[in-house]
């Protein structure tokens, strides 16, 4: 795959596929930037903390049976979190079409956040499960 | 644990079955309830093993 369009990323929740209800997708694998910067330093020592993913979704709202206000109001503050798994494409994972996987926690729903004439869109932040992170996968 | 028939009853494909078609799938008791009670889901009725 080379430099690509991203209009046909997957984004399956909890095993149900919303990409057709998904505007905007942001993965973030990050790590906490601790300062290990010591007297006689000549510049800034930066030491990799705690990881600290998250996943940040915007979604068409949409309250019909199995879709997204049924699928994500059940989970909201669920420890145990779901599995989720975002790919560039809806084809198969391989080499380069990766997933980013984790058992997610669903911490921001808004399941009303509208203006007068304009579409009802749902931002959604996912954090990783207690102890575990997103990962990346090929297979 | 047992491989289950589920049906997708909801508006959106559920582990890789489109609304309407069915799935063997060997889900957790959470999940399946969470799948059931949000309407994505159903279980489904085995004609086979009913014959």
């Amino acid at each position: 795959m080379a430099i690509f369009n991203g209009r046909d990323y997957s984004v399956v929740y909890n095993a149900v596929d919303i990409s057709n209800r998904v505007r905007t997708i942001r993965v973030s694998q990050n790590a906490e930037d601790l300062d290990g910067t010591a007297m006689g330093a000549l510049s800034r020592a930066h030491v990799p903390g705690l990881r600290d993913d998250r996943i940040e979704l915007e979604l068409f709202q949409d309250h019909a049976a199995g879709s997204v206000d049924a699928t994500f109001s059940a989970q909201i503050g669920v420890a145990a979190g779901v599995l989720t798994t975002i790919k560039p494409t809806s084809a198969a994972v391989s080499a380069t079409n990766p997933k980013y996987e984790g058992t997610m926690v669903l911490l921001d729903y808004s399941p009303a956040d509208v203006e007068v004439g304009n579409l009802s869109m749902v931002p959604i932040t996912l954090v990783p499960a207690p102890g575990s992170q997103i990962t990346r996968s090929t297979v | 644990m047992a491989k289950k028939r589920y049906r997708v009853v909801g508006e959106l494909p559920v582990a890789g079955a489109q609304p309407g078609e069915e799935f063997e799938a060997d889900l957790s008791v959470e999940q399946e309830e969470s799948l059931i009670a949000s309407g994505a889901i159903a279980l489904a009725f085995d004609k086979a093993k009913e014959k």
